[in-house]
């Protein structure tokens, strides 16, 4: 039906080596993003001298929104969202990727009696919708860039 | 644009200033005359200074001090602001000047107006006496501030006026002894406009903020509140921001509740930030004075919804290979009906230590995590807990495909305390084994790159007893699709999970073919267990279940404006759907909102939401909300609106209702909002009803 394995997810060149900036970008974005690079085989640069593109983390939000309340009013289910506004660079400060945006959704079911467990339940759950947002920016970027 | 509905303003009468080359002054007119002192134009005269344009049908202009006056059709303007008046007399190269008889624009505000009389004391800052201010057109004008002082400071955006007075179809509303506007968002010491409303909780209301802005960098707004049934409240929000950081604190006190007695208060402190480039801080303390205030007080369904209240601290130290955390937790139970065994413990404290950069050991890739935990609680068990993760990877990745063999060890041990009914140093060591794999195939349509993506995850965990071991933070995680791929199908450390486990998922994605943005993604998977699950949480059953439920996801932005969210697990053994939920969204533009969402729990609930805002005409607009809990067949939140729009203000009026406590009672409020564009608003925040209510609401003007 016309499938074939994919030829080369190659990074494009610049992307091969980048490196992230940006205010205050979030320690575990950061780490995603570099995990994320190493898996499609390319490096994060230690310092900006040596990048050959700079991923510019503009914008990080990070929402929580009651999605569902019980019929005794407490809530009982929350919409997370993970959204990451972004732009690359060239090393010579060149826009490559005019700002744009990754956004990851995920529902959390609440539970009042297990709450310890389910803040943490959050947290994996944060964690993952980080990763994902991560390889979703990549994908994106090296598909523009290609 | 907030201005859309607005005649336009001509913006060619508002000339911008064309000095001579150097900065000087220039002199232009049908009839110049004059010797090296003085000048004197008629006819279409005009003098252009630095910083701005005087035009009249005479100008005087004395070379020697740099004054300047003008008579009849008098005009100056800086190419925004643009002033009309009898009489001008400008200095200092037009940075300074007096006007009399003046009627004013400012085209980037959309504000005009008149004064008697106007002094100009440098670029940006003017003194109108005897003014009036408003920003609607001339032919409808529905509002006007008017009083014998106003300061306006263009370049900080703001404006004082005192003793003013806002009249609304020319009926004085409000009498103002020192109050601040904002000619841009930026805000300026004083009172704010006063808010009216009422809610059956609270009865009538009036509020009078008062805005202090200490420094660029900190502010603080002090809101004393007059409410009808419950006495005198004092809302306090101070913030700052920094370089390394910003924090706010934010508090409503009630000295008295005249309905209950007693003193009532909720306070929320918020930092976090940076020090130096490795150390950061995390800090969110929330606490109230009683477990009923959210249901009292809670304005918002989600804010009355709320159960628990944290208070948390972190101190991060991110090195190039290592996180460590140390954290703080504690939590405040303001739901009456969560029993004291069921409140969660605080950590007191949590450190963790993580590999976060792991050095590459030829082809393995080593993992290693540690968490030190101390557990309190009031009436269970307390006690120390230690848990190492340790971890070597074998990723083989390819362009089409990856393969990650993985293998684990994990040592918990613990020191309890308190009412311990068995061991009181409980550990539990085991290995674990996992294998990821995956294959990445495509295919080129004109518009798309369609991707299908299968793959296969193995878990292998042996079985160790844990009865022994309480629950500190451990919970059974819900299934969703990410988590058919997760070590542990328990939360925290307390209980892993014994599997041998085989999950099959396929994804599918429709990517934009330039670009690569995800117009589409569809994923399902299943997991198929060899054993049965002994290792469960206390007063839980073995799960013998052969297969897990069939879990799958979709997310779709599709043309013309729609979007679609759903998920939905489905349990082939039985068979019935355990959960499901769709949501749809269409918002073919800015103006135009419709959500419709169903959501389905087996056993436990089924609703439906649909919301809205939807323009009748131009100017009109109906916004609203209906969430039902179909099965319990009672309304959770219920709200309708109008909103009328034109150029110059706003009006919104809202009925709501909404399930405020356990009982399912319900408070019943109705709002009315004028929002006077470019001045103030006066009434009730409804922004954060509607914007809660309704996914995509546009943020107020």
């Amino acid at each position: 039906c016309g499938f074939h394995l994919r030829g080369s997810m190659d990074l494009p060149p610049p992307l091969a080596r980048a490196v992230v900036t940006g205010e205050a970008v979030p320690v575990e974005l950061e780490e995603a993003l570099g995990r994320a690079l190493r898996a499609a085989g390319g490096v994060l640069a230690a310092a900006p001298e040596t990048a050959r593109a700079r991923i510019v983390v503009l914008e990080v939000r990070n929402e929580r929104r009651v999605l569902a309340v019980g019929s005794d009013g407490k809530a009982r289910e929350y919409e997370l969202r993970y959204a990451v506004r972004y732009r690359i660079d060239a090393a010579d400060g060149r826009p490559l990727l005019a700002p744009q945006q990754v956004a990851v959704t995920r529902d959390l079911v609440f539970d009042t009696g297990d709450f310890l467990a389910k803040r943490d339940e959050e947290a994996t759950v944060h964690a993952e919708m980080v990763r994902e947002a991560a390889a979703a920016l990549l994908r994106r970027a090296a598909a523009a860039l290609r | 644009d907030p201005w859309d509905l607005c005649l336009p303003m001509d913006s060619g009468q508002a000339p911008r200033p064309e000095p001579a080359a150097g900065g000087g002054t220039r002199i232009r007119g049908r009839e110049v005359a004059g010797d090296a002192h003085r000048l004197r134009a008629r006819g279409e005269a005009r003098i252009d200074t630095p910083a701005r344009v005087v035009e009249a049908e005479t100008l005087d202009y004395d070379r020697d001090t740099g004054v300047g006056t003008a008579e009849e059709g008098v005009r100056v303007s800086d190419g925004d602001t643009v002033i009309e008046a009898e009489r001008a007399r400008v200095e200092d190269d037009g940075a300074r000047g007096e006007l009399e008889g003046v009627r004013y624009r400012i085209l980037s505000r959309h504000a005009r107006g008149g004064a008697d009389r106007v002094f100009m004391e440098d670029r940006d800052r003017y003194r109108l006496l005897g003014f009036t201010y408003t920003t609607c057109d001339p032919t409808a004008e529905f509002w006007r501030l008017e009083g014998p002082e106003v300061r306006i400071d263009m370049a900080r955006g703001s404006g004082t006026a005192y003793h003013a007075n806002l009249r609304i179809h020319g009926v004085p509303v409000f009498y103002l002894p020192v109050f601040s506007f904002p000619v841009d968002d930026r805000r300026k010491t004083g009172f704010l406009i006063p808010r009216l409303g009422s809610s059956s909780e609270t009865g009538s209301e009036l509020a009078v903020p008062w805005y202090w802005n200490i420094a660029p960098q900190y502010d603080l707004t002090l809101t004393p509140r007059l409410t009808s049934r419950r006495g005198a409240f004092l809302g306090v929000e101070a913030r700052h921001l920094q370089r390394h950081g910003a924090g706010t604190l934010e508090a409503d006190l009630v000295p008295e509740d005249r309905l209950t007695g007693g003193r009532r208060w909720l306070a929320r402190w918020r930092e976090s930030g940076r020090l130096g480039a490795r150390w950061l801080y995390d800090l969110d303390a929330a606490r109230a004075s009683d477990t009923g205030y959210f249901e009292d007080f809670g304005e918002t369904l989600a804010v009355a919804s709320t159960t628990h209240l944290e208070q948390r601290a972190d101190l991060t130290y991110a090195g190039p290979r290592w996180r460590t955390r140390l954290r703080l937790q504690a939590f405040q139970t303001v739901d009456g009906t969560v029993a004291e065994t069921a409140r969660p413990y605080r950590r007191l404290p949590a450190l963790e230590v993580l590999l976060r950069n792991p050095p590459r050991l030829g082809p393995l890739e080593p993992g290693l995590r540690l968490e030190a935990t101390r557990f309190e609680h009031d009436v269970k068990v307390e006690g120390r807990r230690l848990d190492l993760l340790g971890s070597l990877a074998w990723p083989l990745r390819r362009p089409w495909g990856f393969v990650v063999p993985r293998l684990w060890a994990r040592h918990t041990a613990y020191d309890l305390a308190g009412p311990v009914t068995g061991e009181e140093n409980p550990s539990r060591s085991l290995p674990g084994f996992s294998l990821d794999a995956g294959l990445v195939l495509e295919r080129q349509t004109p518009r798309f790159l369609q991707t299908l993506e299968p793959r296969l995850f193995y878990l292998r965990v042996p079985y160790r007893d844990q009865s022994a071991i309480p629950v500190f933070d451990s919970a059974r995680l819900e299934l969703t699709f990410a988590g058919l791929f997760r070590d542990n199908r328990f939360s925290g450390a307390d209980r892993v999970g014994d599997a041998d486990q085989l999950t099959l998922a396929l994804t599918s994605r429709l990517l934009d073919a330039d670009g690569g943005r995800e117009r589409l993604r569809a994923s399902v998977g299943q997991i198929l267990h060899f054993r049965d699950r002994r290792v469960v949480l206390p007063g839980k059953a073995p799960e013998t279940a052969a297969r897990s439920a069939l879990v799958g996801e979709l997310t779709a932005a599709l043309a013309g404006g729609w979007r679609v969210l759903a998920d939905a697990r489905y349990d082939t053994e039985t068979p019935r759907t355990e959960e499901a939920n769709v949501r749809l969204q269409y918002r073919p533009d800015e103006r135009h909102i419709l959500n419709l969402a169903y959501r389905f729990e087996a056993e436990a609930s089924r609703q439906s939401d649909l919301s809205f805002r939807w323009p009748l005409g131009r100017r009109w607009y109906t916004v609203g909300r209906w969430n039902r809990d179909l099965d319990a067949r009672q309304d959770l939140e219920t709200f309708l609106g109008l909103e009328y729009e034109s150029c110059c203000w706003m009006l919104r009026v809202v009925g709501r209702r909404f399930v405020n406590d356990t009982e399912g009672d319900t408070n019943t409020s109705f709002y009315l909002q004028l929002v006077l564009k470019g001045l103030a608003r006066v009434g009730n925040r409804l922004e954060d009803i509607l914007g809660r209510g309704i996914l995509g609401y546009p943020d107020g003007p």
